[in-house]
């Protein structure tokens, strides 16, 4: 869904909690952000399953999806369909638990025709031996 | 024979360890969902205020079913606007991560407003964070179940 993109403009970026005080964290995450959105307009399943836990839940349009599901539509969707502008976004941080918070608008052609809707979402993020992996993700349709 | 020992002390070691992190988030999913249940099942529709201020974290953010952010304060400030609310859940799972947890299901809700009525069902997405013992819910996610 969001991430098959294209172009991302992120157009600001805060940090509040205690992010504020590790701005360290905040900026990884906001990166991590990122590579998620690059990987998945890629196609980069290599990619994007080194920053998924094993456990992700994500809830993709209203339908509850694991990592493997939701590697497998990556995979099998072509590239450039949809665009995808990032929006602000807050970086929350409590210890080894981030929770971001923001907005994309996402556009589609259907029959020649351009929709937009624009969504937000709650991304959770947990440190593990391996670094941050994203655990959780979802996100809701902003009424128009 | 020293090296078979070592083998199976080793291996005796990562299925005590294994057994035991099992057990530690048995022990979690169950506080959790406790935690769900007393939030979405009682505090919820029986506008019980207190158990709500208690049970989410100052730094609360919800991702409401209309897309909109709010704070613990706007959420708190919207379920007083409520006259009346009836809320259902069911599919819960909770989903452990050390000291995070994941909690997803689903959920009906109705009621009033205004005098005026309104329904909703669809999903959820909590995130619930052990703060110093005590487990908080930090965020949460409403939508439109497909």
């Amino acid at each position: 869904m969001r991430f098959a993109l294209i172009a991302v403009s992120v157009l600001s970026v805060a940090a509040w909690g205690q992010a504020s005080s590790d701005p360290g964290t905040a900026a990884a995450i906001r990166a991590l952000e990122k590579q998620w959105t690059v990987g998945q307009a890629r196609n980069d399943n290599r990619a994007l399953d080194m920053i998924f836990d094993n456990g992700l839940v994500y809830v993709e349009y209203g339908r509850l999806v694991s990592k493997g599901e939701y590697l497998s539509r990556i995979k099998a969707q072509p590239t450039n369909l949809d665009q995808i502008s990032i929006e602000p976004m807050t970086v929350r941080t409590f210890g080894n638990t981030a929770i971001v918070v923001g907005s994309y608008s996402e556009s589609h052609i259907h029959r020649g025709k351009r929709t937009l809707q624009q969504w937000r979402f709650v991304d959770t993020w947990v440190y593990k031996q391996k670094g941050w992996v994203l655990v959780a993700a979802a996100a809701a349709p902003v009424a128009k | 024979m020293n090296k078979f020992v070592l083998v199976a002390v080793a291996a005796s070691l990562a299925f005590s360890q294994a057994s035991a992190q099992s057990a530690y988030d048995s022990e979690i999913q169950s506080r959790v969902m406790a935690l769900e249940r007393l939030v979405r099942v009682q505090a919820l529709p029986g506008g019980d205020f207190k158990t709500l201020d208690a049970a989410l974290a100052d730094e609360f953010v919800l991702v409401s079913f209309e897309g909109r952010s709010q704070s613990k304060t706007e959420v708190l400030a919207s379920l007083r606007s409520l006259d009346s609310l009836h809320y259902v859940i069911q599919d819960m799972v909770v989903r452990v991560h050390g000291d995070t947890a994941i909690v997803t299901g689903r959920f009906q809700m109705s009621g009033l407003r205004g005098g005026k009525p309104f329904a909703r069902q669809g999903r959820f997405v909590d995130t619930c964070l052990n703060s110093d013992g005590r487990w908080l819910i930090i965020a949460s996610v409403s939508t439109p179940a497909s």
